[in-house]
């Protein structure tokens, strides 16, 4: 399974990168919205994982253009964000993600929103 | 500065620059220009920052970094980037470029003109002229509608001596390397000395003029263009340079327009006013059809 | 050949005056307010109608355009504009804000760093983002301070990860502290370890 993660923080690119790989996911990951957008462009995923608060390119209008962009309507999206405020969640959900989790990451919510997402498309 | 641990000790002695801060290196650098090196490119990583450090009077890589970080108005930065990549240029350099133009860009460019209308491409920089004249070849070989449309190709540099020798047009066997014979013998005359010379009805139909991309004013009395050949040039910029030059780019670019950055560039390079656009052969960067 | 030599460029339009330009940053077309944006930057006492323009622009062209100009500006006013727009709700705003304030390190300097004392989470780390690329020799140690007094653990995380690009190795007892400080947050552990792994050859 390969997983796009989509964050430009070091630290919790590794940390995230951990959680997935013990997950079973072979990962790639961008440290921006624009390369994230180009790796989605470039290969098919089974999962994208991305910040919200990232430069140049964001989180919620990377999924923006997944969404309506891209040839994969269907991808699971899971956004992140430091922010834990709803409005913020609410937005998530209006760019088309299919979860939205508050860091610091714990990893058993993460490894459940993802085989929720992953059970929801099957 | 003391070394305060065996790490360091090993490192500045001359062998290397520890693991350490090579990484530290590396993440500086990946957000500075996109280019990420991996752990095999330690060694040439290591040696030019060694020159770089030696050229700028730095003993130790602490102070040469933080020279770089917190002190450097660009000029360092430049350098260190041309050390750092490989800049020549040659005919049909990125060559899938050329054939991502002809096979996908230009029928979506087609799509969107007036009868009568040119076809309008700048290459810039242009350096000595390899990247125009090698447009123009494949479009003269390649594209099928070039005898029944007007094609503009504007070309420009900042280096006045480059855009001589482009007019000029003679060049050597390295810079032809990578063109067929039989595309060599239909547009090139052999000089004596060896060289190839471009036929004249080519190097007449380039408009060749110096240009910086950086200028504010540059858009002033500029022709809309429908393709920008941009390559290889946005990674040597620092971030307020980089700005001016995708302002700029987005502005002389035709609505519906695109632009090719070089391979190791992304939309990073540019602004999140383009989208990126994947094609069979490349990328390219589209300036929104809505825009003006 | 059918390849046609260019035509040689028209003669340059005149750019309007000032005041024309000012008036044309509230015009209906979003290219004549992108142009006068273009046009108004690096002029003198621009600043405020460029600040005002950005708080209510909407077209990304324009609010591009309207972003260079404030770093051309580069003074207090244009800082303080964009100090207020990283407590945007607009995500798009608030980056550009960061990137442009990145630009302008002596003016950020002024009333930027207060910031990481500010009481909302969210504004901290946006100060530590723009300080990640500000040329600015005073970034270490600011973000240094707040390493013993900050509760925030993605706030510390920020913190960390651009100390071990920028800090040298007088950070390392404030980190071992910090890790103390978090024991329930692998994240941090995480962060600092890397940092001292990057800082502790350094004196």
């Amino acid at each position: 399974m390969q997983a796009l993660l989509v964050e430009d923080g070091r630290t919790d690119r590794m940390f995230h990168r951990g959680i997935l790989e013990r997950a079973g996911y072979t990962v790639r990951e961008a440290a921006n919205g624009y390369e994230g957008w180009e790796a989605a462009l470039e290969q098919v995923f089974d999962l994208v994982v991305a910040d919200i608060n990232m430069p140049k390119l964001d989180g919620l209008a990377l999924t923006r253009l997944l969404r309506d962009q891209h040839r994969a309507p269907t991808l699971p999206i899971l956004l992140v964000s430091s922010d834990g405020d709803a409005r913020v969640r609410e937005e998530a959900c209006r760019a088309g993600a299919d979860a939205y989790l508050v860091k610091p990451l714990r990893p058993e919510e993460f490894l459940a929103a993802v085989r929720d997402m992953a059970g929801g498309r099957a | 500065m003391t070394p305060g641990s065996t790490a360091s000790a090993a490192a500045e002695g001359g062998a290397g620059i520890p693991r350490a801060d090579l990484e530290r290196f590396r993440d500086f650098f990946y957000r500075a220009t996109g280019i990420f090196f991996d752990d095999g490119k330690e060694l040439v990583v290591t040696r030019c920052l060694k020159d770089r450090m030696q050229a700028t009077g730095h003993a130790d890589f602490l102070s040469y970094f933080q020279f770089l970080r917190f002190r450097d108005d660009g000029a360092e930065f430049d350098r260190l980037v041309s050390g750092l990549t490989v800049n020549e240029t040659y005919f049909y350099r990125e060559d899938y470029q050329f054939r991502c133009l002809v096979e996908s860009v230009l029928p979506e460019v087609m799509d969107r003109k007036r009868p009568g209308e040119p076809v309008r491409i700048w290459s810039i920089p242009c350096s000595t002229g390899e990247e125009p004249y090698s447009i123009a070849i494949q479009l003269l070989e390649a594209w099928p509608r070039v005898d029944t449309v007007e094609v503009e190709i504007h070309a420009s540099d900042i280096d006045v001596a480059a855009v001589e020798r482009a007019r000029e047009g003679l060049y050597g066997a390295y810079a032809v390397r990578n063109l067929e014979a039989r595309v060599l013998a239909r547009y090139f005359n052999r000089t004596h000395a060896g060289k190839y010379r471009i036929h004249q009805a080519l190097r007449g139909s380039i408009d060749f003029r110096a240009g910086n991309l950086v200028d504010p004013s540059l858009p002033n009395g500029l022709p809309s263009f429908d393709v920008i050949f941009c390559r290889n040039m946005l990674i040597y910029f620092d971030d307020r340079s980089r700005r001016l030059a995708a302002q700029n780019l987005y502005d002389v670019l035709a609505p519906g327009g695109f632009v090719f950055l070089g391979h190791a560039e992304s939309m990073s390079r540019i602004t999140s006013l383009f989208e990126a656009r994947r094609f069979p052969a490349a990328f390219a960067y589209q300036k929104p059809e809505g825009a003006q | 050949m059918p390849l046609s030599p260019p035509r040689g460029p028209g003669e340059p339009p005149e750019a309007p005056d000032p005041a024309t330009l000012r008036h044309w940053l509230e015009a209906d077309n979003p290219a004549r307010r992108r142009m006068a944006a273009r046009h108004l930057a690096g002029t003198p006492e621009a600043s405020p109608c460029l600040a005002a323009r950005l708080q209510v622009e909407e077209r990304p062209e324009v609010r591009e355009a309207l972003l260079a100009a404030l770093i051309c500006q580069d003074d207090g006013v244009a800082a303080d504009a964009l100090l207020g727009c990283l407590r945007s709700p607009e995500v798009s705003l608030r980056n550009g804000a960061v990137e442009a304030l990145q630009q302008m390190p002596e003016a950020f300097a002024v009333h930027g760093p207060s910031l990481l004392a500010d009481p909302d989470p969210q504004i901290r780390q946006r100060a530590v983002e723009v300080m990640r690329d500000l040329r600015h020799p005073g970034v270490p140690g600011w973000l240094l301070a707040v390493l013993p007094t900050e509760t925030d653990p993605n706030v510390c995380v920020a913190v960390v990860d651009a100390l071990a690009e920028v800090g040298d190795a007088g950070a390392c007892p404030y980190l071992e502290a910090l890790m103390e400080r978090f024991p329930g947050e692998p994240v941090v552990a995480l962060a600092a370890g890397e940092a001292l792994h990057r800082l502790e050859g350094w004196e």
